[in-house]
């Protein structure tokens, strides 16, 4: 009997729970009230000087590359400073003027930035699944609860004992009513789970299930459109800045004896631009030297063929009269033709630091050829 | 005796392990998702994101031209106007710069209007004149013209249509043909 008292179900848990459920809203609303307070008091009691400081340290450096603007010594640097001293003068709020930085940069600018690009759907995913476990789980545990209220085998059970046990007499009475309830419920049981049944009281759970697949593809949708949505302008331009940028990157492995890295970028440039003549410049002059290195006349061969497109393509680039130059007057052994590409690229009036590198080949081409060197090169 | 019949009361119900196992699948198909999501997605470095300025009216432009004049972007309303951002000591500059002045002598509709990117005023003229280039060229003492278009480092270029709209932001060297591409394109669409 005072053991059956004892274990009565659900006071002494419930108890615990409200008062759990206290302790979390107190300590919630203390963390509110602490967060509103720090929000409210930020920016009283600032001074100016503090509030460039604090500005500039959210500001990245835009030459560099995760620098703040604080901390870095760069032209750059210089004016995101010289700009936001101006703005705190002119009385604009702190939020105003990285407002306005990040009008003309976006929101690379700001150290923090927040997240993009699908980021903030990256970012609200845990917690959306999150929200639905709990959900789940909330639902799970209040049918549970329910079911505990309504179902005589739980909810009634110790009720009925208790009476059936006052009775010692109906004790096993009670007992074998219970047998014999747990011996239907069995059966309901077994039934239920070869009915559709089961699968109509689970419905919340496919549901949340189909909203996070959902969830999910549509963020996947949503970034694979992104992608594809840019206006033809900027793609265009884009897709201009990203070959410029693969082809210096390629000059730049190729300067450090990178050959195949740098042959490989070009390539991946020419598979997207057949007719970029830069591309088609190095493409061809980086063969000619594998060729040369390996006295292999067929890359040489091929390394011309890319450099005779490119002059035709863009009769205005120096780079691939010069190199066209070289092939013909060291491989080729045509003065007359070396010449006519080594006047067509000082014409095109190359850069200094460029003529000083290759003057030296360009000068004995003219003077086995006989004719006088150009003054720029003297 | 209590205890016996509870704990199969509790057993026949599909109770707190079949709840588990549906949590953990949940969080499974989860996890399998956000995987997915993440394999898929483009690396931070390789994304490519427009300028802000794009489609919006291009930023004032005012100041003095190498040569002593005074310049200023609204002189040029009513059409294209290709505003470049180069310094003397950018090599992309210089390999872009004969492009550039190509470009200016061959298209009379589209002017070109270069910023002095952290350089001198004497530095940049020189370089402008090695090239020929005959177009207008304003210097930015403090950086301000760079910053309020965004300018990282040059060379930079913006195609601003004759309604004063930034059209389109080139990073790093242009091409002839792809700036007469741009124009094409833009003309193509009313501008």
């Amino acid at each position: 009997m005072t053991e059956i008292h004892s274990e009565n179900m659900g006071a002494v848990p419930i108890r615990r729970v409200k008062l759990l459920n206290w302790l979390l809203f107190l300590v919630v609303a203390v963390i509110a009230v602490g967060i509103a307070y720090a929000i409210l008091s930020s920016g009283s009691h600032v001074t100016s000087q503090q509030r460039v400081v604090q500005i500039e340290s959210e500001v990245k450096c835009p030459s560099c590359d995760g620098v703040s603007a604080l901390d870095s010594n760069t032209a750059g640097a210089f004016a995101v400073r010289s700009f936001v001293e101006k703005q705190v003068k002119a009385g604009e709020s702190n939020s105003q003027i990285i407002n306005a930085l990040e009008a003309s940069y976006g929101p690379s600018i700001l150290m923090s930035p927040p997240a993009a690009n699908g980021g903030t759907i990256m970012v609200l995913l845990p917690f959306v699944f999150a929200a639905v476990v709990m959900g789940l789980t909330g639902f799970f545990g209040f049918r549970r609860r329910r079911h505990r209220a309504d179902d005589p085998v739980v909810g009634d059970l110790v009720p009925e004992l208790e009476i059936s046990i006052k009775d010692e007499d109906a004790a096993e009475k009670g007992a074998a009513e219970v047998e014999e309830f747990l011996a239907g419920a069995r059966q309901d049981e077994v039934s239920g789970q070869n009915s559709f049944g089961r699968i109509r009281r689970s419905w919340p759970l496919y549901l949340g299930m189909l909203l996070i697949v959902a969830g999910v593809g549509s963020a996947i949708w949503v970034l694979r459109s992104q992608d594809n949505s840019q206006k033809q302008l900027v793609a265009t331009a884009i897709q201009a800045q990203n070959e410029a940028q693969t082809i210096l990157k390629a000059r730049v492995l190729a300067n450090q004896g990178q050959d195949v890295q740098a042959l490989q970028l070009l390539s991946s440039v020419l598979e997207v631009d057949p007719n970029q003549p830069v591309a088609l410049t190095y493409q061809g002059w980086l063969l000619r030297q594998a060729g040369e290195k390996d006295n292999n006349s067929a890359l040489i061969g091929q390394g011309q063929q890319f450099l005779e497109k490119a002059v035709n393509l863009d009769p205005g680039y120096p780079d691939a009269h010069v190199f066209l130059g070289f092939v013909l007057f060291q491989d080729r052994h045509d003065l007359n033709g070396a010449i006519d590409q080594f006047s067509a690229f000082l014409a095109d009036k190359p850069s200094a630091s460029f003529i000083s590198a290759t003057k030296s080949v360009i000068i004995s081409a003219y003077k086995q050829a006989g004719r006088p060197v150009p003054p720029q090169l003297s | 005796m209590t205890d016996q019949l509870r704990k199969k009361a509790r057993n026949l119900k599909t109770g707190p392990k079949k709840t588990v196992r549906i949590i953990a699948a949940v969080m499974g198909l989860f996890l399998v998702g956000f995987a997915v999501l993440l394999a898929t997605r483009k690396p931070v470095s390789m994304q490519t994101v427009a300028s802000p300025l794009i489609n919006k009216a291009a930023p004032a432009i005012s100041g003095t031209s190498l040569d002593g004049k005074k310049v200023s972007l609204g002189s040029y309303s009513g059409q294209f106007v290709l505003v470049n951002f180069f310094a003397s000591w950018c090599s992309p500059c210089q390999d872009e710069e004969k492009a550039l002045v190509q470009f200016s002598s061959s298209s009379p509709s589209v002017n070109v209007l270069g910023v002095v990117f952290d350089d001198t005023n004497s530095s940049a003229a020189g370089f402008l004149h090695r090239y020929g280039a005959n177009y207008q060229a304003v210097s930015d003492p403090n950086g301000q013209i760079a910053l309020s278009y965004g300018v990282s480092q040059p060379p930079q270029s913006y195609l601003i249509a004759p309604n004063g709209v930034i059209l389109t932001e080139i990073i790093g060297p242009v091409s002839f043909a792809s700036l007469n591409q741009l124009v094409d394109i833009a003309k193509s669409r009313g501008f």
